[in-house]
Parts: structure tokens; sequence; C-alpha cells
């Protein structure tokens, strides 16, 4: 069986940011059951902004754990 | 009797025995003799490799890109749809890592039962098992209809016949009941050649919407439907979720899987990485070629003058036929003929991971035992397929009375896997507290912020159930209270010892007693 190999500094860099972005999507999904509840705020000129920071940290998001989950799982072979 | 044909038993079967053993962490010489026979009679083979494992995890997962995430269209919009996939693409990204972990330190194909079963209690362990098994079939019903209303399209693009639906789905039940029935070997070279396939179905659909593709249609003014704002998001996370769906499917091949702790971790974060781009090119070329609400219904006469609105099975067919029947009837039929890879492939998994988690159940005596058993040379377990195929049938016959199956059949699979992937990270907790030696062999990444992100985006998913107008959560119940109710008068006092995941159990200690 495999040990796990130890961590350098940037991977670990890495993984803090990977984390602290996916609290704010976490918080993000929070406020989006809240204003869920506020349809008439729908055609607010802030909600195409809106749709963009949410968009942008989903992106951010998947691309990060991406390169982690790769990164990591190099590492093992 | 000496003119009767002898059976050839596998002669590995000792090895493979001994690797269980291993598995579940116990020392053979705890092995009592009678346990040891039964492993022996229960054993399935071990031939899966990493790449066994992309086919099997994209293969099971990918009909969600031919239908099913199309109905979450219907008057939420294009962009509420993306956002909802890529809420759904975080959760099970980081739900296959934290899997792997999990499956990895136990490789058994009882999956969430040999988890629940070890980290708490034999209840437990039958709650997540049989979550699973409930989303597995209920998967597994949604791809035999979805597949019989593809094959319906083939034959009448304009109007499929509906009862040809069902009789083709019947038959697709049938045809995949004799190829499971084979072994796990041959339905790894056919999954693997399905899944390259269905990919290529999706990267044709993606080149022929490419001429009428349109952002105004993609990024429409408002970019959500302004009765209902972010609320479209919400309503559209439920049918996201079939996108991804079934992936953990790959957690119950772990015992069949050689080296789990490699092939199984490498395996999953390339099939998923696999699905998130298919899910986004598959999202953008359909939304941008046809209206999004067209994919999501279709309007048919009524009879009254009116007009009633019909969900759409095979989202892709239809807008391949909306946008080529005209110009290339071939391009249509070709197209309509490859998707069925694409659900086939699916199907296939789908089936693997039903019969599977009701063959485990049954082996450690949670349902009935004879699901349990195995074909004595084929070691596969040839009536539990035989009782998944028979409930498939069932309720494809079924959709000739209640026509939104697909849909109802799409949501209760996917709530029952929120529910067990919630309990999972809870195991996954307990078990890293109380025996960290399981884990030596595989740790996921962000140790601690991963599986916490599981459950909060599971919870945020379950929750948006309750926004939604569709009763699958009393359907649902109900199908708990009747598995628990079995467990708690039958079979919770007559748990088989021996099977993998109760000999994994006796290991971690008081808890770990099989109730009287």
């Amino acid at each position: 069986m495999s040990e796990q190999p130890s961590r350098s500094v940037g991977f670990l860099v890495l993984e803090r940011l990977t984390g602290t972005v996916l609290v704010l999507v976490l918080l993000s999904l929070g406020w989006m059951i809240g204003v869920g509840y506020l349809p008439e705020q729908a055609s607010h000129p802030s909600t195409e902004v809106e749709v963009l920071i949410v968009l942008g940290l989903l992106v951010a998001a998947l691309v990060l754990v991406s390169v982690v989950a790769l990164l990591h799982t190099r590492s093992d072979s | 009797m000496d003119d009767e044909p002898r059976l050839t038993i596998p002669s590995n079967l000792d090895a493979v025995v001994n690797e269980v053993v291993a598995e579940a962490h116990v020392r053979p010489h705890e092995l009592r003799p009678e346990e040891r026979a039964y492993l022996k009679e229960h054993a399935l083979k071990k031939p899966l490799r990493v790449l066994d494992i992309w086919a099997l995890g994209v293969g099971v997962v990918i009909t969600g890109e031919y239908f099913g995430w199309n109905l979450g269209l219907k008057d939420n919009g294009p962009v509420a749809m993306l956002i909802a996939s890529l809420i759904v693409c975080l959760l099970y990204l980081t739900w296959v890592l934290a899997l792997a972990e999990l499956s990895v330190a136990m490789p058994f194909a009882g999956g969430p039962l040999a988890y629940g079963r070890r980290a708490v209690n034999p209840w437990l362990g039958f709650v997540m098992g049989w979550s699973m098994f409930l989303e597995c079939q209920f998967a597994t019903i949604a791809t035999a209809l979805a597949t019989g209303s593809y094959i319906a399209f083939l034959f009448n693009p304009e109007d499929p016949n509906p009862t040809f639906s069902v009789v083709a789905a019947l038959a697709t039940v049938l045809l995949f009941f004799l190829l499971h029935a084979l072994g796990v070997k041959e339905q790894s070279t056919v999954m693997v050649i399905m899944t390259y396939g269905a990919i290529l179905g999706l990267v044709l659909f993606w080149i022929a919407a490419l001429p009428y593709f349109s952002w105004e249609r993609v990024w429409p003014q408002p970019v959500l439907p302004a009765r209902k704002g972010w609320q479209a998001v919400l309503e559209a996370v439920p049918y996201a979720l079939w996108w991804l769906v079934m992936i953990e499917t790959v957690a119950l091949a772990a015992e069949e899987a050689h080296e789990p702790q490699r092939s199984i971790p490498r395996g999953l974060v390339w099939a998923q990485l696999t699905l998130i781009v298919l899910v986004v090119l598959t999202w953008l070329f359909a939304c941008g070629a046809v209206d999004s609400q067209e994919l999501a219904v279709t309007l048919r006469p009524d009879g009254h003058g009116g007009t009633t609105e019909e969900l759409v099975d095979y989202p892709l067919a239809k807008a391949m036929q909306m946008l080529w029947a005209k110009r290339s009837p071939a391009l249509v039929y070709g197209f309509g003929l490859i998707a069925l890879f694409g659900m086939i492939a699916s199907y296939h998994g789908m089936v693997y991971g039903t019969s599977r988690q009701a063959f485990a159940l049954g082996r450690a005596g949670y349902l009935p035992a004879f699901l349990g058993r195995v074909h004595v040379v084929r070691r596969t377990p040839i009536l539990s397929l035989l009782v998944c195929s028979l409930l498939t049938a069932a309720f494809v016959v079924a959709n000739l009375w209640f026509k939104d199956a697909i849909a109802v059949a799409v949501l209760v699979s996917t709530l029952s896997a929120l529910v067990w992937y919630i309990l999972a990270m809870g195991c996954l907790f307990i078990l890293r507290r109380r025996e960290p030696h399981l884990f030596h062999a595989y740790r996921v990444p962000l140790h601690r912020v991963l599986p916490i992100a599981v459950v909060l985006l599971s919870v945020f998913s379950i929750y948006v159930y309750s926004v939604i107008n569709v009763q699958v959560i009393p359907l649902t119940v109900v199908l708990y209270l009747l598995g628990i109710g079995y467990f708690g008068f039958w079979a919770h006092r007559r748990l088989q010892t021996a099977a993998p995941e109760e000999l994994a159990a006796r290991q971690s200690g008081p808890l770990s007693e099989t109730p009287s």
C-alpha cells in the first residue's frame, strides 16, 4: 500500500486557496436561497452582475479542486 | 452420477478470499472455517483497472447527457440551468474525492452498507445500502424508459409510439440481463466500447448544433426568468443532479478492482473531469442551437382545440430532428443510433450497480439471502440481476398509464442518492477519528473542508426538492419505510457474520457486535 507523500509548500498554498474559494461558494448558496424568495429582484440591473459573480466563483472552485485532485492523484502513483 | 458433467470452480478463489479478508483488515487466522467457506462461495472476481474504472464511471453516468437534465430548463431558462449544473459538478467532484477515501479503505461490493455498518451499526448500514439501492434501481428504470423512447423516436421521429417505446424498453431489460449474466470482464469490455461510442455521439451532436448556435439563446435577457429570479436556479438543481448521479457505482466496483488504492482514486477523478467537460459542452450546444423551452417540452394538440405540454424524453434527438430533418434525415437517424450507445452504456452500468448493491445486501443478510448467491462458474450475482430486472420491467409497463414516470424516477433516484452522500460523510468523520489506520493507503486532499463541502452541497440540493412542485418526497419516504420495516421486523436478527462488511465491522469494537 502506498504512503501519502509529504506536501510541498506550493501545494499547501493551493489547498488553502481552494478551501477559501469553496467556502465562498457555500456562502453564495445560502445567499441564493435567501434571494430566491425575492423574485421581484429578477429584473434588477444587478442580477446579471450577480449571475456573473456566482458563475465566476463556481468555475474557480471547479478549476482549483480539479487541479488539486489531479496533483494529489499523480503524487500517489 | 459418474456420467454427470462436473462443474469447474475457479482455482484462484483462495487468493480472492485472502484479498477480501485483507481488505476487511482481518487477519486470516481470525476467520472461522465456515466463514472462509461462505466467502469462497460468494466471491467476486477482481479484474478491473484504472481504464475500466474510468469507463465504468463515465459510462454509467453519460446517459444523463442524453435525457433528464433538460427537464430543468422548463420555465427556468439556460442560465439558471448552467448555474445549477456547475453547482452539481462541484458537488460531484468533491463527492468522488471523498468517496475514493472510503472506497479504498473498505473496498467491498456493499459500499455504503460497509461504511455505515463499520462506522455505527447495522441500522445505519442498512439505511445507506438501501438508499443506494433505491438510487440505482430508479436510475435503471428511468434509463430503460428513456432507451425505449429513443428507439421509438428512431422508428417515428414525428410522433413516437408510446406502446412501442415500452416494448423496446422491455427488450433492453431482457438483453442486458442476459449480458450481465455472462460475467464482469465481458461487461467491462462492452462498457469501454459503449462509452467511447456515447462520447462520439455527443461530439457529433456538438458539431451538428454548431451551425445553428446563437449566443442570444444561451444568454437571454433577462438572464434569469423575470417571474422567478434566483428561484429558477433552485428549481433546476434536482434535474441538474441527473447529469452526474450514479458515478458512485464505481465504489461498488472496489471489491472487483485490482489494487483499489490506486485504480479507484485515479479512475474516479479522471471520470469526473471527463464528465464535467461533457456537461458544459452539451449544455452550451443544446441551448445555443434550440430554444431551451423546446428542449424541455413539446406542445401537442389535446383534441379540444388547445394544447398540452409533454415532457421531452429525448432532447438531443429532438434538437437534431428540428435542425437537420429536412436537410439530412440520415444524420438524424445516425445520431439517434449513436445516442443509443449513451443510453446503453449507462443502463449497463446501472444494472451493474443495482445488482451489486442488492447482492451485497443479500449476502450480508440485510435483504433476502437468495440475492447474495453467485453463479457457481461465472461468479456473477445472477439472482439479484434477475430481481432487479423484473422490478425494472414492472415499472416500464406501468409507464403505459403513468406518463411522468421518467421525471419521477429521476427525482427519486437523485433524492435517495443525496441521503446517502450526507450519511457517508458522517461515516467518514467517525471512522477518521476512531480508526485512522483504515485510511493509510489513500487520503483525500482538502482533508476537512472537502467532506464538509459535500455535506453542505447535498443539504442544499435536498432543500431545493421542497421548492419544486413534484410529489417525490412522500413516495421516497414510503420506499424508505418499506425497507426499514423489512429490516426492523425480519432481517436485523438474521445478519450473515461471514459477509465482508460484517467481518470488517468486527474489527471496530463494541459497536460492531451483531444484534442477536
